[in-house]
């Protein structure tokens, strides 16, 4: 079970993790994009912070869907539609709703991964944030049919998710600005996946941590 | 006027754009610019927000064009488009034209007044004239075709006018002078190059290299594709037209020859001109008439043969005929008004996709899936009638792919946008309009053969039949053919005959119209589908012949009404159970596809459902039915025939039955091949959800479950297995079903009769099904009809192999029955009764006259009459032993 306000705090966690680690997302944006992710990720979540700012009387799915508007309308780069979609899409799911069973949970994960596939026109192997969120959402489905609670089968869905990430490194990006690039984006690790292996990873230790 | 919107990374971008766009359109347009995010810091970016705004300045009912630069701006602007109200959104276009010349392009044609879909042409082109002056263009050649307006009584007399018509020739724009070789022909048979003869002409160039180019010298027209089945037609090449043919490349001169040929053996036609009253067509000599009865016809028919109907559109060229003769397919009478099903409504979905690769898929899958149809139709048709009646479905198949046919609906895609539906419908309407307007018999015949594989196309986009069986009032249905699923799915209140023009159905067709009583008629020739729609028909099923006639469609309202009161008199007697002098009961069930035929059955005497078909709710379908879907398909079905019995025989399909989704090799034996429980066992998902829904009609009815082609033991274990399965999962989940099912196999494949005393232990009954028992064990198809005295029930090995099995089945204290026609024949039925057959299942008609016959046996008189039968070495000398047993009039049996 899942309540709002640890969607509340998921998101707020988000939004630090992307601060700290704005350079580092940056750096890998260097290498095979235009060096602004980390940048945009931070200035995203920011302004979905200060929407937050008053929750009261907000049911999850308003919650999710003035993330996904405040995303879409600061980040500037390809991650504010893709990232705006994630929530825009997830947020229709939970609309009215001011707590989540495990399984709800899991169906608007699903339900805005499949939209940024859709919006981004990409697969696994493109070297994109669809190889972190793929396999997170497949190992969670998997998790889920085991009935296994929600804390742990997120640890197994982030941790297919960090293998997603350093999956991206060999790989050719076929999609995105780093797709100009062609075989010269091998041998880099795709800042886009990264960031989507944080957004889940901060809502794993959210729900871990209330589980505690 | 249409507004314009330009996305960009950087606001000055978008402003420049828009500046300029400003300064050169003296007129004003309406243009918005969407550049940039709101950061002092990093200003570069696309916000989804401010192009939504952008949109919403500039929008009006007229719609608005977005232009976009690259990379996030797509997406936002995607994101942008999903923000806006619903009914805006309709009206807002994202174009992939170049940003600057696109929009300049736009607003020049936005501020002269142009459409949307004009302006995003526009747009495009944009591209094309910059790439022209670069020398790297792609251009369209316009073509003065000599068509003709739509004719009336008052415009006889006009000229033809000429039709300019667009025909994409590809990189290139035509010079005669570059075509090398050149030909001029005289055409001089009867139908032109027209139809076949145009199927012909296309495909025997088809196989050139060369380019070849065709006019109608004597029609005044221009050059024109000559490997395109289309432009062909569209030319109207008539008899004794002349045509200048030219060629260019290495085998220019061998084409010409082969097309020389061609016109020189007037495309091998048979000399029988199309349009004669009363003509017999090739399929008829394959019947044999009852020459007493045609006699007594002839004489009928004699004066109304040479009325002919004035008030048609036709002109000096054809008289409509009162009377088209087929080939009867199901007896009886009917009287009714004209009725097309496949005049398409206009529930046709329409939207803009933002996808076109994949609408373009769609309509390259609905080509595959037509053309598989159609070459199933002609392989049908072949074997029934000839080669050369078959051969009309070459031209259909090359209609599917023509490119000139295609290229409209390739732009409808790619340029407007349009979903694959919308696209095909407009972009084949522009031909089939100019058909069907033409003065021209034969080009408007060429347009029901367009319009007939138009509407198969956008039937398998649907993924549904967008053909209507719902006529207002009672009707003769007319069709140039119909498919066994389409048969199935006409309710025989509406529909009271069937008339089709092609030479040949399929067997199953047949017997599906003679299963739920409706008279039909094939191979009338093409001139019935020129008809006018709600002209007073009568259809005679025994004759084979269809009339419009009005005095003689009223003799046939008479007899209709006698035969309707004798169907009425033997569906009460159908009421009566089937019980033997001496008391023996014997079930007399129906067999039954769809739930017309259920409320037949009933109303015929039937005591329950012997065998439910199923197939009809997995063909003519891109993705199997769900669990729930089957559900209340039998559920209804259930509920018509509760508390009588219902046997639900799984997915039968293999053979000649096309599903898609189970992707099925061609086998070149199918009837050997992967069919039945073969394919289930292999697709167990597919099978399971068939169970689970059948398992789950149970409660409150009496559902048993039938396994289709079983010829091993191993077979029918492992059906079992899977339904345990089905049933544990149910009950895992606590869903409702009916554990105790009763559990039949099929015995169609004689090692199951072999086997039978092995099998009987595995089942609680056995279904002989005697029509493809007779196919196995005497090694005869029955689309051969020249092995039709070997295709028979009532040959000695298949009754000893029917005894055997009700004894094995007996022995191990189960019911046998048997589900082939072989049970509705009332000469075989006596046998099977003295053979201790427990049930009988048949079509719903043959009821009251099976029961009927039962109810004059003794158990004693049968038992002999099976004994004795079973001495004889042929079919004929069984019959005539059982007829004279039975003193049965020889006129009421077959």
């Amino acid at each position: 079970m899942v309540t709002k306000d640890i969607i509340i705090r998921w998101l707020r966690r988000t939004a630090s993790v992307m601060e700290e680690q704005k350079d580092y997302l940056t750096q890998l944006d260097a290498a095979i994009g235009d060096a602004d992710h980390g940048i945009n990720m931070e200035r995203g979540f920011k302004k979905v912070i200060e929407k937050l700012n008053s929750t009261e009387g907000k049911d999850i799915g308003v919650i999710l869907r003035e993330t996904g508007m405040a995303l879409i309308s600061s980040v500037g780069g390809a991650s504010g539609p893709l990232y705006g979609t994630f929530f825009i899409k997830a947020s229709t799911l939970a609309s009215g709703k001011d707590t989540l069973n495990d399984l709800e949970l899991f169906s608007i994960l699903r339900e805005g991964v499949n939209a940024v596939m859709e919006r981004g026109r990409a697969q696994a192997g493109d070297k994109t944030m669809v190889d972190a969120l793929l396999p997170a959402i497949e190992k969670l489905e998997h998790a889920m049919r085991e009935s296994i609670d929600f804390a742990r089968a997120m640890k197994r869905a982030v941790a297919s998710a960090e293998e997603g990430v350093k999956g991206t490194i060999p790989m050719i990006a076929k999609k995105g600005r780093a797709s100009y690039m062609g075989s010269r984006s091998i041998g880099h690790q795709d800042p886009g996946a990264t960031s989507a292996f944080l957004l889940l990873k901060a809502l794993y230790e959210t729900v871990e941590s209330d589980a505690a | 006027m249409v507004g314009i919107v330009i996305v960009a990374h950087s606001e000055e971008l978008a402003r420049a754009i828009k500046v300029i766009t400003e300064k050169l359109i003296p007129g004003g347009v309406i243009i918005a610019g969407a550049g940039g995010i709101n950061n002092p810091v990093n200003p570069y970016g696309t916000d989804p927000l401010k192009i939504k705004e952008a949109i919403s300045s500039v929008y009006s009912e007229d719609g608005v064009i977005v232009l976009m630069d690259m990379g996030s701006s797509l997406m936002s602007a995607e994101v942008a488009l999903e923000l806006l109200p619903p009914v805006q959104r309709e009206k807002v276009l994202l174009c992939e034209a170049p940003l600057v010349e696109g929009a300049i392009a736009a607003a020049v044609c936005a501020a002269s007044g142009g459409t949307l879909a004009e302006v995003v042409a526009e747009a495009r082109g944009a591209l094309e004239a910059k790439a022209l002056h670069l020398g790297k263009g792609r251009t369209y050649v316009e073509y003065n075709i000599t068509a003709t307006t739509k004719t009336s009584e008052e415009d006889t007399l006009r000229e033809r006018h000429p039709v300019k018509i667009k025909i994409p020739v590809g990189e290139k724009r035509i010079k005669p002078e570059k075509y090398h070789e050149r030909i001029t022909l005289t055409v001089k048979n009867p139908q032109g190059i027209h139809a076949r003869p145009a199927a012909r002409f296309v495909t025997t160039i088809a196989g050139f290299q060369a380019d070849v180019m065709i006019k109608n010298i004597s029609r005044g027209t221009d050059f024109v594709n000559a490997k395109s089945i289309n432009s062909i037609t569209m030319i109207d090449v008539r008899q004794g037209d002349s045509v200048l043919i030219i060629a260019s490349g290495p085998d220019a001169g061998k084409a010409l020859r082969a097309l020389k040929n061609l016109v020189e053996e007037d495309f091998e036609e048979p000399e029988s001109p199309e349009g004669v009253p009363g003509k017999i067509t090739p399929a008829d000599r394959t019947v044999q008439r009852n020459q007493a009865y045609a006699n007594k016809k002839d004489l009928l028919f004699t004066d109304s043969q040479t009325i002919t109907k004035e008030k048609h559109r036709e002109k000096q060229d054809f008289k409509m005929p009162v009377l088209f003769r087929g080939v009867p397919a199901s007896p009886g009478i009917a009287t009714g008004k004209a009725f097309f099903p496949r005049q398409l409504n206009s529930s046709i979905p329409l939207r803009k996709t933002d996808d076109p690769e994949a609408e373009w898929d769609r309509i390259k899958k609905a080509l595959d899936a037509a053309e598989e149809e159609i070459k199933s139709t002609r392989l049908n048709v072949s074997a029934m009638a000839g080669e050369y009646e078959a051969s009309i479905f070459d031209a259909h198949l090359l209609i599917l792919r023509d490119p000139v046919l295609l290229e409209p609906v390739r732009k409808h895609i790619f340029e407007e946008r349009l979903n694959a539906e919308h696209a095909w419908q407009l972009g084949t309407g522009e031909f089939l309009n100019n058909y069907l307007n033409s003065e021209s018999l034969n080009l408007r015949m060429r347009g029901a053969d367009l319009s007939d594989v138009r509407a198969k196309v956008l039937a398998s986009m649907l993924g549904e039949e967008v053909i209507s069986f719902e006529p207002e009032e009672p009707s003769i249905l007319i069709a140039s053919d119909l498919s066994p699923s389409e048969i199935a799915r006409i309710d025989p209140e509406k529909i009271t005959g069937i008339c089709t023009s092609a030479g040949g159905v399929t067997s199953h067709s047949a017997i599906l119209a003679r299963a739920i009583g409706i008279p039909m008629v094939v191979g009338a020739g093409p001139e019935i589908l020129r008809i006018d729609p709600k002209t007073p028909l009568a259809l005679d099923g025994n004759e084979g012949i269809l009339i419009t006639e009005l005095p003689l469609i009223e003799k046939y309202r008479e007899m209709q009404r006698s035969f309707e009161e004798n169907r009425k008199r033997l569906a009460k007697e159908g009421k009566k159970p089937a019980l033997t002098i001496d008391g023996k009961k014997i079930e007399v069930l129906a067999n039954i596809g769809s739930i017309p035929e259920g409320k037949l059955a009933m109303k015929y005497g039937a005591e329950g459902i012997g065998v439910l078909r199923t197939e009809f709710l997995f063909i003519k379908r891109h993705l199997p039915p769900s669990e729930d879907e089957q559900l209340n398909f039998y559920k209804e079905i259930a509920t018509l025939v509760s508390p009588t019995p219902l046997t639900i025989r799984v997915l039968d399909a293999g053979g000649d039955k096309n599903l898609p989704y189970l992707e099925l090799k061609p086998e070149p034996n199918p009837s050997l091949g992967l069919r039945g429980i073969r394919i289930l066992l292999r697709q167990i998902p597919l099978f399971k959800t068939q169970l689970r829904a059948i398992l789950r009609t149970g409660p409150g009815f009496k559902i048993r479950v039938l396994f289709p082609m079983i010829s091993s033991v191993q077979e029918i274990r492992g059906a079992k297995a899977v339904l345990d399965e089905a049933q544990e999962e149910l009950r895992i989940n606590g869903i409702p079903f009916d554990p105790s099912i009763e559990v039949g196999m099929m015995v169609e494949v004689p090692s199951a009769a072999i086997l039978a005393e092995r099998l009987a232990g595995e089942v609680n009954f056995f279904s002989i099904g005697t029509n493809d028992l007779v196919q196995y064990v005497l090694a005869s198809d029955r689309a051969t009809t020249d092995l039709s005295s070997l295709n028979d029930p009532l040959q000695p090995a298949v009754l000893r192999l029917i005894q055997k099995t009700i004894s094995a089945a007996h022995n191990a204290g189960i019911r046998a029955g048997v589900c082939g026609e072989m049970a509705g024949d009332v000469l075989a039925v006596p046998i099977l009764v003295g053979l201790g057959i427990d049930e009988l299942s048949m079509s719903p008609l043959a009821i009251p006259d099976v029961k009927a016959t039962i109810r004059k046996l003794t158990t004693a008189k049968a038992e002999e009459i099976a004994a004795s039968a079973l001495e004889f070495d042929t079919p004929e000398e069984i019959r005539n032993f059982v007829r004279e047993r039975l003193k049965i009039e020889g006129s009421s049996v077959k």
